[in-house]
Parts: structure tokens; sequence; C-alpha cells
């Protein structure tokens, strides 16, 4: 199993794109908002834009390499991409699609994915789930050395997204190729990738383990990338090695890292409990608010209270309009820099 | 109200004006000979030499227009490069062109005395006043209405997909065969169907490139011209027989614009709402 490494540079519109990475035999996700590049840096690999500078290889083979003039076109790199639409032949049965990238192992593949009854159907008569099948049995036909997909996920309903989102867990694991995707969905990325990539204005702000991402974000942007609150405030060290911070609206928060100046602190949902009154151990955090939402989601509850999002438990039935204290430990709190982020 | 109905009853004027004065001549040409005539009119050695032209020399011309066209518009569709609005431009020009103009232009660059008329005629090629002339004049004013349409078939080919093809391992003549071609086959067939109508009715180039010589260069719209002072109800004949011919072009390219609309060539057209 070769590895990918990629170094490129790629000139946008509005920015410079300028990635190095490296994929072992595992998955890399790469996320960020729209337009941040995701897409460019899977077209470089593809060959389908070359960068305009940099180098591409897989094992020792250089597939594009500004250097030494080196830019294999498309069809000579081993990659299987699955694109955002699918980008199924819509004049070609499913059988057909499968077969233009190899007919050795087209039967096995729609087997696989659980298509081979649909195999002489059009695209355009089988639904959302079933082309992203078939557009992962097409991309596996050539047995690629490396697997690119594009927003695997986005073109599907919110059921079909769950369950494809299994079946694609189950595959990377099956698959044990050098595989690389990208979604602006962090959820999506943390579910299927064994790496993170945030992908900001075409630089890499942070490329680490979901966990890494979440325990210690490099920035505000990827805190709140991970689903974070980030609250901004001014930091001085305390006597116990923490730091002691008044955030902009008065309120005094302690971290359990030593932090000094101007910080952004992030503090996952999950990490604060709802309380009607303050605590009475003075180490716990607590932010005082109005809670401004209620959602139930996924057997928990998503409360806005105040400045915070909250992961409460539905038995605390918090109510619109309740004044209630956000409690969270000094450990909770990660200190990310304090210059606000987009 | 009334005011309303009044300014209905004006568009209606206007297009009863429309109907009458497009559909009135056409109608003329059916009444002026009785039908059953027609069979033994058309039975006439000039009207048989002229139909043999015409179908010889548009067969050369529209096999010329869709094997070199074809490619042709492909490169224009897929690749952007200095210079190419002007090459596009180029391309647009004999649809503007006035007939007689392109006929001139063409003796001017292969006549005995014109552009390239001395290297033609050491290589002992002499193109004026043959069946070449008119393969050539109809060549020149009908390819325009193919690569016109063809580009924009190309163009709109859904660029994800020979991208698909790419990656799946297809050279670049795989995906012009298998991919861009097959998904653009509808948009080149109605291009096609118009290229064939403007080279059927063509006379004016041909007129002057290629002469007026029953058997050699006269095409049933030459015929036509001829017959005007010999044979009235001959002229009148052929006149019917295109009229057929051209209602029949335009029913089957409408009919392909139909087909065309309804069958998508983009997966975005029937992707999952997002």
């Amino acid at each position: 199993m070769e590895k990918l490494r990629a170094d490129i540079a790629v000139g946008l519109r509005s920015y410079a794109l300028s990635v190095a990475f490296e994929v072992g035999r595992e998955t890399i996700a790469l996320v960020g908002p729209s337009g941040a590049g995701k897409t460019t840096v899977l077209r470089a690999i593809a060959g389908l834009r070359d960068p305009d500078a940099g180098r591409i290889a897989l094992g020792g083979v250089a597939w594009f390499d500004s250097a030494a003039g080196i830019a294999l076109a498309p069809e000579e790199r081993s990659v299987g991409f699955v694109f955002q639409d699918y980008a199924l032949f819509p004049h070609l049965s499913v059988r057909r699609n499968v077969e233009f990238g190899g007919h050795v192992r087209a039967a096995e593949l729609l087997e696989r994915f659980g298509v081979a009854h649909l195999a002489d159907d059009r695209p355009a008569t089988i639904s959302g789930g079933e082309r992203q099948r078939v557009a992962l049995a097409r991309a596996l036909a050539r047995d690629p050395a490396v697997l690119l997909l594009d927003e695997p996920l986005s073109a599907l309903d919110a059921q079909t997204r769950a369950e494809v989102r299994g079946e694609l867990q189950d595959l990377f694991a099956e698959l044990d190729l050098p595989t690389l995707l990208v979604t602006h969905d962090f959820r999506d990325a943390a579910a299927l990738a064994d790496r993170v990539g945030v992908l900001v204005d075409g630089t890499l702000r942070q490329l680490g383990t979901p966990q890494e991402l979440m325990d210690a974000p490099a920035d505000a942007f990827v805190a709140r990338f991970t689903g974070a609150n980030v609250l901004f405030g001014d930091a001085a060290p305390d006597a116990d090695g923490g730091a002691t911070v008044v955030l902009d609206d008065g309120t005094r928060v302690v971290a359990a890292h030593a932090a000094k100046g101007r910080v952004g602190l992030a503090i996952h949902p999950w990490r604060i409990s709802l309380s009607d009154t303050r605590p009475a151990d003075p180490r716990l955090n607590a932010i005082r608010g109005l809670v401004a939402s209620v959602t139930p989601e996924s057997g928990r509850l998503r409360v806005r209270l105040g400045p915070l999002d909250v992961d409460a438990d539905p038995r605390a039935r918090p109510q619109r309009g309740d004044q209630l204290y956000g409690v969270f430990e000094p450990t909770s709190v990660h200190v990310v820099s304090g210059r606000p982020e987009p | 109200m009334r005011g309303r109905a009044w300014f209905t009853a004006l568009l209606a004027l206007a297009l009863g004006i429309v109907v009458a004065f497009l559909a009135i001549p056409i109608v003329a040409l059916f009444t002026e000979v009785p039908l059953r005539r027609i069979p033994s009119l058309l039975d006439d050695q000039v009207v048989r030499d002229a139909l043999k032209v015409t179908l010889r020399a548009n067969l050369v011309a529209n096999a010329l227009i869709l094997v070199i066209g074809t490619p042709a518009a492909y490169f224009l569709a897929t690749r952007r490069f200095r210079g190419r609005a002007l090459v596009v431009t180029l391309i647009e020009l004999p649809l503007v062109l006035p007939p007689a103009v392109a006929g001139i232009a063409m003796l001017a660059a292969f006549g005995a005395t014109g552009l390239l008329g001395d290297r033609l005629a050491h290589a002992g090629i002499v193109l004026p006043f043959t069946e070449w002339a008119v393969i050539i004049a109809v060549t020149f004013v009908a390819a325009p209405f193919y690569l016109r349409q063809g580009i924009a078939a190309f163009e709109s080919v859904d660029p994800s997909l020979p991208d698909a093809a790419r990656t799946l391992g297809a050279g670049p003549a795989r995906v012009f065969a298998r991919v861009a071609l097959p998904l653009a086959a509808s948009g080149l067939i109605a291009g096609w169907v118009l290229a064939f109508a403007r080279g059927i009715g063509e006379f004016g180039a041909t007129i002057i490139f290629a002469g007026n010589v029953q058997g050699q260069t006269q095409t049933l719209t030459l015929a036509i011209y001829e017959q005007l002072d010999n044979d009235f109800d001959v002229a009148l004949a052929i006149s019917i027989l295109l009229v057929v011919l051209s209602a029949g072009v335009l029913l089957s390219y409408k009919l392909l614009s139909a087909w065309k609309s309804s069958a998508p060539t983009s997966p975005s057209a029937f992707a999952p709402t997002r």
C-alpha cells in the first residue's frame, strides 16, 4: 500500500491555495466552508486541474512535479473519484456505468454495493442513495490506489445520509486505501475520517484526529467548526497555573491552562450543564443567561442559553424564557488565539 | 373591458396578416397546377438530372460537414484559446453573408485566376463549373449551421461527465466517442437537419461558382430558375417537391428539439433536491 503525498499551491480567484499532507492507509477528511479550496485539492490530485507548483506522488511515483515538469493525465493516475453529484453517465445503464471503469470486477462490485438488481436501469430512474452506491462501485471498478470523494453525503436527504454514512464507514475500513474526502460538515468528517484537516481560505489550519481537533483546537475557527462555543476576553495568569479570563460582557471565567492577554475560550456544548442556581463550588464556572430556544436533537436537547449552546439532558426540562446558569469545569475550557475569526 | 377587446382584435389582425402573407404563396403553389399532373411533370429528364445532382452534391457536402465539422465543433466547445472568439465569428460569417458574395468569393479563391487557382491547375484540379463546385458551395453556406449548433451541443454536456470518464481511465479520444458524442447527439442531429435544409435550398453561390449546366451542376433550385422560361408547370412541380421536403425537415427538427428537451444530458437535471 503506497502513501499519497501532496504538497501543492494553486492560485485561485480570491486567495492562494497552499496545502501539504500525506495520506497513508487511512481516511482524511478535508473540511471547511464553501469556497475554501477543498474540491480544488481533490481535482489537483486526480489530475483534472494542474496546480501552479508543487508535487503529488503515490509512493515513489510522481503524478505531478512542477520542478521536474511531470504532469500525468487523469487516466494515467490510479484514482477513484466520486463526484459531488456522482456524475453518472445518463446515457448508459448502471452496469455500463460501472463497466466504464473496468469490466473485470463490475459484476462483483454491483453485488457488493447492492445495486445488481438495478444493473439495466438508467441513472435517472434510481434513488439518490442508489446513485451514490453506483458511483462508488464505478470509482472502484478500476482498482484505484487512491479513493477521492467530493461531498459524498451532501446530495442525500437526512435519512439516507445517516444510512450511507454507516455504509461508507464499513467500506473505508474494508478497502484499506488512502482515502481523501471533502465535506463541509464536521460531524460527517468525524464519523468517516481517521484524521480531519480544516481548510480555510486555502490554508490547512489544523490536521489531526477529530478528538485532537476538539481537545486542542488551533484557533477559534477550528473550535467553532468542531461545534464549540467560542467566547472572547482578556486573560491574566492565576496562582494555580491557570488563568482568569474577564469576558467582554464582564463575566469571569477560570481556565485550567495558563493564558495571558486577548484570548478566545472554546467550550463544547456537552461540557456544559444547566443549573437553576449558581453552583456552590467556587471553582466551577457559571454563565447566567436567558434560554432563547430549546431544540430536541437525537435524544438530547440543544439549548441556546445567552451566548452559549448547551447540550442538555432532557430531564432538566428547560423552558424558553428561563433564567439559568450554564456550568462547566475550568478543565473544559480550551484557550485559543484571541484573534476573532470569520 | 371594451379597451381590452379592442387591443386583442388588433393583435389578431396583425397575426392574420402575417399568416395570410406567409401562407398564400405556399397555397398558391398547390393550386396553380393540378396535383395529379405533378408525377408526370416530375418525370422529366431535367428534373431527374437536377434531383440526381442535388442529392449527390448534398450527400458529399453533408458527409464533409459531419466528418470535419464535428471534431472542429468539439475543439471549439471544449478548449479556450486566444483568438477563439475570432474563429467562431469567422465560422458564423457565412450565415449572414449574401450567397452571391459567397459565390464570388469562391471564384476569387478557386477560379482559374483566383488565389489558389494556379496551384490547383498545376495539380490538375479544376473546380469552377463542376459538380465539385456545387459541393463546395453547398458546404460553404451550410456548414456554419451545423458548426454553431454543434458547439452549443458539446458545450451543454455537463463538464463533470468527461472529467469522470478521465478518472475512470478513458483517454481524450475515448471520452469524445463514449461520453461527449452520445450526449451531444440530439443537438448535433438538430444542427445537421438545419444544415441539410440550407444545402438543399442553396442557389446564389452555386449559380455563380458552379454555373447552371443540366446533369452536371444544375440542382433543383437552379432547375426551377431555368424552367421559369421553358415550362412554368415543371418549375411549380419542383417547387412543390421542395416544399414537401422542407416541411419534412422542419417537422423532424421540431420533433428532435422536443425529444432533446425531454432527455436530460446532465445529471444535475435529475439530481436529488438539495
